[in-house]
Protein backbone atom coordinates (compact mmCIF):
# COMPACT_ATOMS: atom_id res chain seq x y z
CA UNK A 1 0.00 0.00 0.00
CA UNK A 2 1.43 3.22 -1.08
CA UNK A 3 2.10 5.89 2.18
CA UNK A 4 -0.21 8.69 2.10
CA UNK A 5 0.67 12.21 2.06
CA UNK A 6 0.86 13.13 5.92
CA UNK A 7 0.17 16.58 7.38
CA UNK A 8 3.29 19.05 8.60
CA UNK A 9 2.57 18.49 12.37
CA UNK A 10 2.16 14.71 12.00
CA UNK A 11 5.71 14.92 10.26
CA UNK A 12 6.84 17.37 13.42
CA UNK A 13 5.40 15.11 15.65
CA UNK A 14 7.25 11.80 14.26
CA UNK A 15 10.42 13.44 14.14
CA UNK A 16 9.74 14.29 17.79
CA UNK A 17 8.80 10.77 18.86
CA UNK A 18 11.76 9.21 17.17
CA UNK A 19 14.29 11.41 19.04
CA UNK A 20 12.69 11.09 22.36
CA UNK A 21 13.14 6.78 21.22
CA UNK A 22 16.14 7.63 20.62
CA UNK A 23 16.89 9.13 24.09
CA UNK A 24 14.89 6.46 25.83
CA UNK A 25 16.82 3.40 24.19
CA UNK A 26 19.92 5.08 24.61
CA UNK A 27 19.43 6.01 28.51
CA UNK A 28 17.71 2.29 28.81
CA UNK A 29 20.36 0.68 27.44
CA UNK A 30 22.73 2.47 30.14
CA UNK A 31 20.81 2.02 32.88
CA UNK A 32 20.76 -1.89 32.60
CA UNK A 33 24.74 -1.76 32.74
CA UNK A 34 24.66 0.50 35.99
CA UNK A 35 21.01 0.85 37.23
CA UNK A 36 20.33 -2.17 40.10
CA UNK A 37 16.60 -1.75 39.60
CA UNK A 38 16.69 -2.04 35.82
CA UNK A 39 19.17 -4.65 36.64
CA UNK A 40 17.02 -6.61 38.48
CA UNK A 41 14.26 -6.46 35.69
CA UNK A 42 15.96 -7.55 33.27
CA UNK A 43 17.03 -10.36 34.71
CA UNK A 44 14.27 -12.21 34.65
CA UNK A 45 13.61 -11.42 31.12
CA UNK A 46 14.81 -14.51 28.82
CA UNK A 47 17.86 -14.23 27.57
CA UNK A 48 18.25 -12.74 24.17
CA UNK A 49 14.44 -11.42 24.35
CA UNK A 50 13.92 -8.37 21.80
CA UNK A 51 11.28 -6.00 22.00
CA UNK A 52 10.17 -2.70 20.39
CA UNK A 53 7.73 0.24 20.58
CA UNK A 54 6.42 1.31 17.19
CA UNK A 55 3.72 3.63 16.47
CA UNK A 56 1.12 2.47 14.18
CA UNK A 57 0.82 2.10 10.88
CA UNK A 58 4.03 3.15 9.83
CA UNK A 59 6.64 4.30 12.68
CA UNK A 60 8.46 5.48 13.95
CA UNK A 61 9.91 2.32 15.84
CA UNK A 62 12.86 1.97 18.69
CA UNK A 63 14.07 -1.48 19.56
CA UNK A 64 15.99 -3.22 21.87
CA UNK A 65 17.62 -6.71 23.15
CA UNK A 66 18.52 -8.16 25.72
CA UNK A 67 21.92 -9.21 25.68
CA UNK A 68 24.55 -10.69 28.23
CA UNK A 69 21.82 -9.87 30.94
CA UNK A 70 21.64 -5.65 29.62
CA UNK A 71 19.70 -4.46 26.80
CA UNK A 72 20.92 -2.59 23.75
CA UNK A 73 19.78 -0.28 21.29
CA UNK A 74 19.09 -1.46 17.94
CA UNK A 75 17.32 1.52 16.20
CA UNK A 76 14.29 0.44 14.18
CA UNK A 77 15.43 -3.44 14.89
CA UNK A 78 14.08 -6.37 13.37
CA UNK A 79 10.81 -6.66 11.97
CA UNK A 80 9.84 -9.51 14.20
CA UNK A 81 10.26 -9.25 17.77
CA UNK A 82 9.24 -11.19 21.05
CA UNK A 83 7.46 -8.41 22.55
CA UNK A 84 5.70 -5.44 20.87
CA UNK A 85 3.98 -2.56 22.11
CA UNK A 86 2.16 -0.47 19.58
CA UNK A 87 0.74 3.20 20.07
CA UNK A 88 -2.18 3.29 17.66
CA UNK A 89 -1.69 6.49 15.84
CA UNK A 90 0.92 8.93 16.36
CA UNK A 91 -1.13 11.45 18.19
CA UNK A 92 -1.21 8.96 21.22
CA UNK A 93 2.44 8.39 20.58
CA UNK A 94 3.13 11.69 20.87
CA UNK A 95 1.09 12.48 24.12
CA UNK A 96 3.40 9.59 25.90
CA UNK A 97 6.82 10.30 24.30
CA UNK A 98 6.38 14.45 24.63
CA UNK A 99 5.85 13.82 28.23
CA UNK A 100 1.69 14.60 28.19
CA UNK A 101 0.77 11.39 29.63
CA UNK A 102 2.16 8.77 30.92
CA UNK A 103 3.09 4.96 30.03
CA UNK A 104 0.21 3.19 32.28
CA UNK A 105 -2.44 5.95 31.62
CA UNK A 106 -1.39 5.67 27.96
CA UNK A 107 -1.96 1.89 28.85
CA UNK A 108 -5.22 2.48 31.01
CA UNK A 109 -6.61 4.45 28.27
CA UNK A 110 -6.09 1.80 25.72
CA UNK A 111 -3.79 3.81 23.89
CA UNK A 112 -1.08 0.78 22.99
CA UNK A 113 -2.00 -2.85 21.90
CA UNK A 114 0.68 -5.67 23.70
CA UNK A 115 1.65 -8.04 21.40
CA UNK A 116 3.70 -11.02 23.54
CA UNK A 117 4.77 -11.68 27.16
CA UNK A 118 2.42 -9.43 29.32
CA UNK A 119 4.92 -9.98 32.31
CA UNK A 120 7.74 -8.64 30.18
CA UNK A 121 5.79 -5.77 29.31
CA UNK A 122 4.95 -4.80 32.80
CA UNK A 123 8.46 -4.85 33.63
CA UNK A 124 9.16 -2.75 30.87
CA UNK A 125 6.30 -0.26 31.92
CA UNK A 126 8.31 -0.35 34.91
CA UNK A 127 11.94 0.86 33.63
CA UNK A 128 10.25 3.17 31.68
CA UNK A 129 8.63 4.63 34.39
CA UNK A 130 12.34 4.89 36.31
CA UNK A 131 12.89 6.46 32.94
CA UNK A 132 10.85 8.96 32.99
CA UNK A 133 12.26 9.98 36.78
CA UNK A 134 15.34 10.35 35.59
CA UNK A 135 15.05 12.15 32.87
CA UNK A 136 12.28 14.78 33.93
CA UNK A 137 12.24 17.20 36.84
CA UNK A 138 10.26 15.99 39.81
CA UNK A 139 7.88 18.89 39.16
CA UNK A 140 7.04 17.37 35.93
CA UNK A 141 7.49 13.71 36.41
CA UNK A 142 4.95 13.26 39.64
CA UNK A 143 2.07 14.05 36.82
CA UNK A 144 3.80 11.16 34.23
CA UNK A 145 4.06 8.24 37.00
CA UNK A 146 1.73 7.21 39.88
CA UNK A 147 4.23 7.66 42.41
CA UNK A 148 7.73 9.32 42.41
CA UNK A 149 10.24 7.23 44.15
CA UNK A 150 12.60 9.11 46.77
CA UNK A 151 16.10 8.96 44.91
CA UNK A 152 18.92 7.84 46.91
CA UNK A 153 22.33 10.26 46.55
CA UNK A 154 23.66 7.02 44.25
CA UNK A 155 20.67 7.39 42.16
CA UNK A 156 21.01 10.78 41.51
CA UNK A 157 24.77 10.41 40.85
CA UNK A 158 22.98 7.94 37.97
CA UNK A 159 20.97 10.13 36.48
CA UNK A 160 23.24 12.49 36.40
CA UNK A 161 25.42 9.78 34.45
CA UNK A 162 22.53 9.01 32.41
CA UNK A 163 22.17 12.14 30.76
CA UNK A 164 25.39 13.46 30.10
CA UNK A 165 26.89 10.22 29.31
CA UNK A 166 24.55 7.23 28.86
CA UNK A 167 22.80 8.67 26.56
CA UNK A 168 24.95 10.23 24.30
CA UNK A 169 27.01 7.11 24.17
CA UNK A 170 24.82 4.27 24.87
CA UNK A 171 27.86 3.09 28.00
CA UNK B 1 -14.97 13.76 36.10
CA UNK B 2 -15.25 12.64 32.51
CA UNK B 3 -11.93 11.26 31.31
CA UNK B 4 -9.85 12.90 28.84
CA UNK B 5 -10.58 9.82 26.91
CA UNK B 6 -12.09 6.21 27.12
CA UNK B 7 -13.17 3.04 25.12
CA UNK B 8 -16.25 1.42 25.72
CA UNK B 9 -17.89 -1.68 24.41
CA UNK B 10 -20.94 -4.14 24.95
CA UNK B 11 -22.20 -5.60 22.14
CA UNK B 12 -23.75 -8.53 23.76
CA UNK B 13 -27.68 -9.40 23.98
CA UNK B 14 -28.45 -10.30 27.49
CA UNK B 15 -31.52 -12.61 27.83
CA UNK B 16 -32.82 -12.73 31.20
CA UNK B 17 -35.07 -13.99 33.59
CA UNK B 18 -37.70 -16.62 33.93
CA UNK B 19 -36.73 -19.49 31.39
CA UNK B 20 -35.12 -17.76 29.24
CA UNK B 21 -32.40 -20.80 28.47
CA UNK B 22 -35.90 -21.44 26.38
CA UNK B 23 -35.22 -18.91 23.73
CA UNK B 24 -31.52 -20.48 22.86
CA UNK B 25 -33.30 -22.03 19.34
CA UNK B 26 -34.15 -18.34 18.70
CA UNK B 27 -30.97 -17.01 19.49
CA UNK B 28 -29.09 -19.51 17.58
CA UNK B 29 -31.37 -19.26 14.73
CA UNK B 30 -30.63 -15.63 14.98
CA UNK B 31 -26.91 -16.15 14.63
CA UNK B 32 -27.41 -18.27 12.13
CA UNK B 33 -26.30 -21.57 13.75
CA UNK B 34 -27.90 -24.97 13.57
CA UNK B 35 -24.94 -27.32 15.11
CA UNK B 36 -23.65 -25.84 18.69
CA UNK B 37 -20.89 -27.50 20.73
CA UNK B 38 -21.69 -27.69 24.55
CA UNK B 39 -18.76 -26.84 26.43
CA UNK B 40 -19.57 -27.02 30.47
CA UNK B 41 -18.66 -29.04 33.07
CA UNK B 42 -19.25 -32.03 35.62
CA UNK B 43 -20.59 -30.03 38.12
CA UNK B 44 -23.18 -28.48 36.13
CA UNK B 45 -23.98 -32.20 34.76
CA UNK B 46 -24.69 -33.47 38.56
CA UNK B 47 -26.73 -30.36 39.12
CA UNK B 48 -28.93 -31.09 36.28
CA UNK B 49 -28.50 -28.13 34.63
CA UNK B 50 -27.83 -29.10 31.31
CA UNK B 51 -30.96 -30.99 31.21
CA UNK B 52 -32.49 -27.44 30.50
CA UNK B 53 -30.27 -26.72 27.74
CA UNK B 54 -30.91 -30.36 25.95
CA UNK B 55 -34.51 -29.49 26.74
CA UNK B 56 -34.76 -26.17 24.96
CA UNK B 57 -32.92 -27.25 21.89
CA UNK B 58 -35.11 -30.41 21.53
CA UNK B 59 -37.85 -29.07 19.86
CA UNK B 60 -35.89 -27.11 17.30
CA UNK B 61 -33.88 -26.82 13.72
CA UNK B 62 -31.22 -26.90 15.81
CA UNK B 63 -28.89 -30.00 16.91
CA UNK B 64 -26.52 -30.16 19.54
CA UNK B 65 -23.28 -31.25 17.69
CA UNK B 66 -21.55 -32.34 20.38
CA UNK B 67 -20.93 -31.79 24.16
CA UNK B 68 -18.05 -31.20 26.22
CA UNK B 69 -18.45 -31.81 29.93
CA UNK B 70 -15.46 -32.45 31.74
CA UNK B 71 -13.44 -28.75 31.68
CA UNK B 72 -11.79 -28.40 34.90
CA UNK B 73 -11.56 -25.67 37.32
CA UNK B 74 -8.61 -23.99 35.56
CA UNK B 75 -8.73 -24.70 32.09
CA UNK B 76 -5.55 -25.58 29.69
CA UNK B 77 -4.01 -25.03 26.70
CA UNK B 78 -4.00 -29.30 26.42
CA UNK B 79 -7.96 -29.31 26.98
CA UNK B 80 -8.51 -26.26 24.91
CA UNK B 81 -7.05 -28.35 21.97
CA UNK B 82 -9.13 -31.54 23.19
CA UNK B 83 -12.26 -29.59 22.84
CA UNK B 84 -11.13 -27.91 19.23
CA UNK B 85 -10.31 -31.31 17.98
CA UNK B 86 -13.78 -32.64 18.54
CA UNK B 87 -15.60 -29.41 16.84
CA UNK B 88 -14.05 -30.25 14.25
CA UNK B 89 -14.96 -33.51 14.00
CA UNK B 90 -18.47 -33.28 14.56
CA UNK B 91 -18.32 -29.99 12.17
CA UNK B 92 -20.08 -27.98 14.86
CA UNK B 93 -20.77 -24.20 14.01
CA UNK B 94 -21.13 -22.50 16.95
CA UNK B 95 -20.38 -22.83 20.72
CA UNK B 96 -22.95 -22.88 24.38
CA UNK B 97 -21.09 -22.44 26.94
CA UNK B 98 -22.78 -23.29 30.26
CA UNK B 99 -21.10 -23.03 33.59
CA UNK B 100 -18.42 -20.65 35.51
CA UNK B 101 -15.68 -18.49 34.18
CA UNK B 102 -13.93 -21.55 33.12
CA UNK B 103 -16.01 -23.15 30.93
CA UNK B 104 -17.32 -19.67 29.21
CA UNK B 105 -13.01 -18.90 28.73
CA UNK B 106 -12.23 -22.18 27.75
CA UNK B 107 -15.57 -22.03 25.04
CA UNK B 108 -13.87 -18.59 23.89
CA UNK B 109 -9.96 -20.21 24.21
CA UNK B 110 -11.47 -23.12 21.57
CA UNK B 111 -13.54 -20.25 19.78
CA UNK B 112 -10.10 -18.86 18.92
CA UNK B 113 -7.96 -21.44 17.43
CA UNK B 114 -11.06 -22.77 15.54
CA UNK B 115 -11.44 -19.70 14.39
CA UNK B 116 -7.68 -19.21 13.16
CA UNK B 117 -7.43 -22.15 12.33
CA UNK B 118 -4.97 -23.19 14.78
CA UNK B 119 -3.48 -25.39 17.09
CA UNK B 120 -1.34 -23.03 19.22
CA UNK B 121 -3.31 -20.45 21.49
CA UNK B 122 -0.33 -18.97 22.75
CA UNK B 123 -0.01 -16.74 19.11
CA UNK B 124 -2.84 -15.28 20.33
CA UNK B 125 -2.19 -14.22 23.64
CA UNK B 126 -1.86 -10.65 24.69
CA UNK B 127 -4.36 -7.97 23.33
CA UNK B 128 -6.65 -6.99 20.10
CA UNK B 129 -4.14 -9.87 18.46
CA UNK B 130 -7.30 -11.15 16.54
CA UNK B 131 -8.55 -9.79 13.53
CA UNK B 132 -11.15 -12.01 12.60
CA UNK B 133 -14.87 -12.55 13.51
CA UNK B 134 -15.38 -15.75 15.79
CA UNK B 135 -18.26 -18.63 15.88
CA UNK B 136 -21.35 -18.00 17.48
CA UNK B 137 -20.81 -18.22 21.41
CA UNK B 138 -23.86 -18.22 23.99
CA UNK B 139 -22.75 -17.95 27.39
CA UNK B 140 -25.06 -19.31 29.77
CA UNK B 141 -23.75 -18.25 33.38
CA UNK B 142 -24.05 -21.02 36.41
CA UNK B 143 -22.40 -19.15 39.29
CA UNK B 144 -23.16 -15.35 39.22
CA UNK B 145 -19.53 -14.22 40.08
CA UNK B 146 -17.57 -14.33 36.79
CA UNK B 147 -19.17 -12.04 34.63
CA UNK B 148 -17.38 -13.71 31.35
CA UNK B 149 -20.37 -14.01 29.89
CA UNK B 150 -20.13 -10.31 28.71
CA UNK B 151 -16.19 -9.56 29.13
CA UNK B 152 -14.04 -9.52 26.32
CA UNK B 153 -11.48 -11.48 28.53
CA UNK B 154 -10.47 -15.64 28.35
CA UNK B 155 -7.94 -16.60 30.74
CA UNK B 156 -6.76 -19.83 30.55
CA UNK B 157 -3.95 -21.98 32.88
CA UNK B 158 -0.45 -22.47 31.50
CA UNK B 159 -0.28 -25.57 33.91
CA UNK B 160 3.66 -25.97 32.69
CA UNK B 161 4.43 -22.13 34.18
CA UNK B 162 1.64 -22.26 36.56
CA UNK B 163 0.91 -18.96 35.35
CA UNK B 164 -2.72 -17.51 33.87
CA UNK B 165 -2.77 -16.28 30.51
CA UNK B 166 -4.77 -13.36 29.45
CA UNK B 167 -5.89 -13.09 26.33
CA UNK B 168 -8.49 -9.75 25.26
CA UNK B 169 -9.98 -8.74 22.13
CA UNK B 170 -13.49 -7.34 21.21
CA UNK B 171 -14.12 -10.24 19.25
CA UNK B 172 -14.06 -12.52 22.50
CA UNK B 173 -17.38 -11.38 23.59
CA UNK B 174 -20.06 -13.61 22.98
CA UNK B 175 -23.19 -13.01 21.36
CA UNK B 176 -25.77 -13.80 23.78
CA UNK B 177 -25.85 -13.91 27.33
CA UNK B 178 -28.53 -16.06 28.79
CA UNK B 179 -29.33 -15.45 32.65
CA UNK B 180 -31.38 -17.67 33.93
CA UNK B 181 -32.51 -18.26 37.55
CA UNK B 182 -32.79 -21.89 37.26
CA UNK B 183 -29.10 -22.03 36.21
CA UNK B 184 -27.92 -20.83 39.72
CA UNK B 185 -30.49 -22.26 41.92
CA UNK B 186 -28.20 -25.27 43.33
CA UNK B 187 -24.99 -23.42 44.10
CA UNK B 188 -23.98 -24.53 47.18
CA UNK B 189 -24.30 -21.55 49.86
CA UNK B 190 -20.26 -20.94 49.98
CA UNK B 191 -19.86 -20.86 46.41
CA UNK B 192 -22.72 -18.91 46.23
CA UNK B 193 -20.77 -16.29 48.48
CA UNK B 194 -17.52 -16.32 46.68
CA UNK B 195 -18.66 -15.99 43.25
CA UNK B 196 -20.85 -13.43 44.22
CA UNK B 197 -17.85 -11.56 46.09
CA UNK B 198 -15.81 -12.09 42.90
CA UNK B 199 -18.83 -9.93 41.34
CA UNK B 200 -18.42 -6.97 44.31
CA UNK B 201 -14.58 -7.10 44.17
CA UNK B 202 -15.26 -6.78 39.89
CA UNK B 203 -17.82 -3.88 40.60
CA UNK B 204 -15.93 -2.49 43.61
CA UNK B 205 -12.32 -2.41 41.80
CA UNK B 206 -13.82 -1.00 38.39
CA UNK B 207 -15.37 2.23 40.28
CA UNK B 208 -11.96 3.35 41.31
CA UNK B 209 -9.53 1.85 38.56
CA UNK B 210 -7.78 3.83 36.25
CA UNK B 211 -9.55 3.01 33.42
CA UNK B 212 -12.98 4.08 34.93
CA UNK B 213 -15.63 6.44 32.84
CA UNK B 214 -18.89 6.99 32.66
CA UNK B 215 -20.19 3.91 31.20
CA UNK B 216 -18.69 1.38 33.57
CA UNK B 217 -19.44 3.38 36.10
CA UNK B 218 -23.35 3.14 35.76
CA UNK B 219 -23.01 -0.59 36.16
CA UNK B 220 -20.53 -0.87 38.64
CA UNK B 221 -22.44 1.38 40.83
CA UNK B 222 -25.79 -0.60 39.95
CA UNK B 223 -24.67 -3.93 40.44
CA UNK B 224 -22.77 -2.80 43.89
CA UNK B 225 -26.17 -1.77 45.24
CA UNK B 226 -27.70 -5.01 44.08
CA UNK B 227 -25.31 -7.48 45.49
CA UNK B 228 -25.03 -6.01 48.76
CA UNK B 229 -29.06 -6.02 49.01
CA UNK B 230 -29.16 -9.84 47.68
CA UNK B 231 -25.90 -11.50 49.12
CA UNK B 232 -26.35 -12.44 51.99
CA UNK B 233 -30.15 -13.86 50.95
CA UNK B 234 -28.74 -15.49 48.54
CA UNK B 235 -26.72 -17.32 50.97
CA UNK B 236 -29.40 -17.91 53.37
CA UNK B 237 -32.09 -18.92 50.94
CA UNK B 238 -30.55 -20.14 47.77
CA UNK B 239 -33.63 -21.88 46.26
CA UNK B 240 -34.88 -18.24 46.68
CA UNK B 241 -35.08 -17.34 42.42
CA UNK B 242 -35.69 -13.89 42.57
CA UNK B 243 -32.53 -13.27 44.85
CA UNK B 244 -30.46 -15.40 42.74
CA UNK B 245 -31.87 -13.79 39.42
CA UNK B 246 -30.67 -10.26 41.27
CA UNK B 247 -27.30 -11.49 41.73
CA UNK B 248 -26.80 -12.79 38.65
CA UNK B 249 -27.98 -9.77 36.70
CA UNK B 250 -25.45 -7.42 39.11
CA UNK B 251 -22.57 -9.59 38.20
CA UNK B 252 -23.22 -9.45 34.31
CA UNK B 253 -23.22 -5.72 35.03
CA UNK B 254 -20.16 -6.06 37.06
CA UNK B 255 -18.90 -7.96 34.32
CA UNK B 256 -19.54 -5.23 31.57
CA UNK B 257 -17.74 -2.60 34.05
CA UNK B 258 -14.19 -4.72 34.74
CA UNK B 259 -14.36 -5.93 31.51
CA UNK B 260 -14.90 -2.15 30.39
CA UNK B 261 -12.53 -0.26 32.83
CA UNK B 262 -10.66 -3.28 34.03
CA UNK B 263 -9.51 -4.25 37.69
CA UNK B 264 -6.69 -3.64 39.48
CA UNK B 265 -4.41 -4.57 42.82
CA UNK B 266 -6.92 -7.26 44.14
CA UNK B 267 -7.32 -9.32 41.23
CA UNK B 268 -3.59 -9.32 40.70
CA UNK B 269 -3.31 -10.34 44.10
CA UNK B 270 -5.76 -13.53 43.87
CA UNK B 271 -4.29 -14.36 40.55
CA UNK B 272 -0.95 -15.08 41.72
CA UNK B 273 -2.37 -16.55 44.62
CA UNK B 274 -4.92 -19.06 42.70
CA UNK B 275 -2.14 -19.25 40.20
CA UNK B 276 0.35 -20.71 43.23
CA UNK B 277 -1.50 -22.04 46.17
CA UNK B 278 -4.83 -22.42 43.94
CA UNK B 279 -7.46 -21.09 45.78
CA UNK B 280 -10.39 -20.24 44.32
CA UNK B 281 -10.30 -16.89 42.31
CA UNK B 282 -13.75 -15.53 44.58
CA UNK B 283 -12.25 -16.86 47.89
CA UNK B 284 -9.20 -14.83 47.45
CA UNK B 285 -11.34 -11.98 45.91
CA UNK B 286 -13.30 -11.83 49.25
CA UNK B 287 -10.15 -12.14 51.19
CA UNK B 288 -8.04 -9.04 49.79
CA UNK B 289 -10.51 -6.66 48.56
CA UNK B 290 -10.48 -4.47 51.98
CA UNK B 291 -7.05 -4.62 51.46
CA UNK B 292 -7.03 -3.49 48.24
CA UNK B 293 -9.32 -0.47 48.96
CA UNK B 294 -7.60 0.11 51.83
CA UNK B 295 -4.09 0.58 49.57
CA UNK B 296 -6.14 2.54 47.34
CA UNK B 297 -6.88 5.69 49.65
CA UNK B 298 -4.66 7.97 48.84
CA UNK B 299 -5.36 8.10 45.50
CA UNK B 300 -9.00 7.14 45.19
CA UNK B 301 -10.14 7.53 48.20
CA UNK B 302 -13.16 10.01 46.87
CA UNK B 303 -14.14 7.36 44.56
CA UNK B 304 -14.32 4.39 47.34
CA UNK B 305 -16.03 7.39 49.76
CA UNK B 306 -18.91 7.51 47.03
CA UNK B 307 -19.61 3.49 47.16
CA UNK B 308 -20.71 4.06 50.57
CA UNK B 309 -24.10 4.85 48.74
CA UNK B 310 -24.54 1.65 47.02
CA UNK B 311 -23.05 0.16 50.05
CA UNK B 312 -24.46 1.24 52.59
CA UNK B 313 -27.82 3.39 51.74
CA UNK B 314 -28.63 6.81 51.61
CA UNK B 315 -29.40 7.19 55.21
CA UNK B 316 -25.84 6.13 56.14
CA UNK B 317 -24.15 7.83 53.66
CA UNK B 318 -25.72 11.25 54.30
CA UNK B 319 -25.18 11.22 57.89
CA UNK B 320 -20.94 10.47 57.19
CA UNK B 321 -19.14 13.57 56.72
CA UNK B 322 -17.33 13.17 53.07
CA UNK B 323 -13.47 12.61 54.89
CA UNK B 324 -14.81 9.25 56.17
CA UNK B 325 -16.92 7.65 53.53
CA UNK B 326 -14.45 5.74 52.55
CA UNK B 327 -13.14 4.39 55.55
CA UNK B 328 -17.33 3.34 56.23
CA UNK B 329 -17.57 1.92 52.68
CA UNK B 330 -14.41 -0.52 53.48
CA UNK B 331 -16.34 -1.17 57.32
CA UNK B 332 -19.41 -2.18 55.08
CA UNK B 333 -16.81 -4.43 53.24
CA UNK B 334 -15.44 -6.61 56.58
CA UNK B 335 -18.74 -6.33 58.09
CA UNK B 336 -19.75 -7.98 54.97
CA UNK B 337 -16.69 -10.43 54.83
CA UNK B 338 -17.60 -11.79 58.47
CA UNK B 339 -21.24 -12.08 57.61
CA UNK B 340 -20.41 -14.61 55.05
CA UNK B 341 -17.96 -15.97 57.24
CA UNK B 342 -20.76 -16.77 60.20
CA UNK B 343 -23.09 -18.13 57.13
CA UNK B 344 -20.65 -20.27 55.39
CA UNK B 345 -17.57 -20.29 56.31
CA UNK B 346 -16.43 -17.98 53.47
CA UNK B 347 -12.60 -18.41 54.58
CA UNK B 348 -11.29 -14.84 56.05
CA UNK B 349 -8.01 -15.30 55.76
CA UNK B 350 -5.25 -16.45 53.56
CA UNK B 351 -4.35 -19.09 56.67
CA UNK B 352 -8.08 -20.10 56.30
CA UNK B 353 -7.85 -20.27 52.19
CA UNK B 354 -4.93 -22.75 52.88
CA UNK B 355 -1.81 -20.85 52.12
CA UNK B 356 1.26 -22.05 53.58
CA UNK B 357 3.15 -19.13 54.75
CA UNK B 358 6.58 -20.09 52.97
CA UNK B 359 4.72 -19.06 49.55
CA UNK B 360 3.73 -15.31 50.09
CA UNK B 361 7.08 -14.47 49.32
CA UNK B 362 6.17 -16.69 45.69
CA UNK B 363 2.94 -14.93 45.27
CA UNK B 364 4.49 -11.15 45.99
CA UNK B 365 7.01 -11.73 42.76
CA UNK B 366 3.80 -13.38 40.84
CA UNK B 367 1.71 -10.81 41.45
CA UNK B 368 4.53 -8.22 39.77
CA UNK B 369 3.05 -9.91 36.58
CA UNK B 370 -0.02 -9.62 37.02
CA UNK B 371 -1.67 -7.23 34.43
CA UNK B 372 -4.11 -5.68 36.29
CA UNK B 373 -1.89 -3.70 38.50
CA UNK B 374 -1.46 -1.25 35.35
CA UNK B 375 -4.81 -0.03 35.97
CA UNK B 376 -4.27 -0.08 39.79
CA UNK B 377 -4.66 3.54 41.43
CA UNK B 378 -1.66 3.34 43.45
CA UNK B 379 1.82 2.05 42.30
CA UNK B 380 2.47 -1.63 43.86
CA UNK B 381 5.96 -2.55 44.96
CA UNK B 382 7.33 -6.23 45.71
CA UNK B 383 7.24 -5.45 48.95
CA UNK B 384 3.32 -3.31 48.65
CA UNK B 385 2.31 -6.30 47.69
CA UNK B 386 4.31 -8.78 50.61
CA UNK B 387 2.99 -6.52 53.37
CA UNK B 388 -0.52 -6.69 52.08
CA UNK B 389 -0.12 -10.61 51.72
CA UNK B 390 1.12 -10.58 55.68
CA UNK B 391 -1.79 -8.79 56.57
CA UNK B 392 -4.44 -10.93 54.89
CA UNK B 393 -2.18 -14.18 56.38
CA UNK B 394 -4.62 -14.17 59.68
Amino acid sequence: MMKKTISFEKRIKKIIVKIVMFVLGKAIQSASRWDSIVRHEVARWPDNLTFALDVLPWGPRMAMKKQKGRLKYLGDGPKEVDLLISFKNIECAFLVFAGLMGTEQGAAERRTIVKGNLAVALSLIRIMNLMVVYLYPKFWSQRLVKRVPRLSLKQHALRVYIILIGIPTGI
Amino acid sequence: MIPSYYEFINPVKIVSGTNAVDNIPHELDQLGAKRPMVITDQGVVMAGLLKYVEDAIEDSIATIGAVYDKTPPDSSLEVVREIAALYRSRNCDSFIAIGGGSAMDTAKGVNIIITENSDDLMQFIGADRLKNRLQPLIAIPTTAGTGSEVTLVAVVSDTANNVKMPFTSSHLLPNVAIIDPRMTLTLPPRLTAATAMDAMTHAIESYYGTQKNPMSDAYAFAAIKILRENIVNAVKNGKDAGTRLAVANAATMAGIAFSNSMVGLVHSLGHATGGICHVPHGVAMSIFLPFGMEYNLEKAGDHIGELLLPLGGSELYAATPKAGRAESAIKIIRKLQTDLYHLCELPMTLKDAGVPRNKLEQIAQATMDDGALTYNPEVVTQADALRILKLAYE
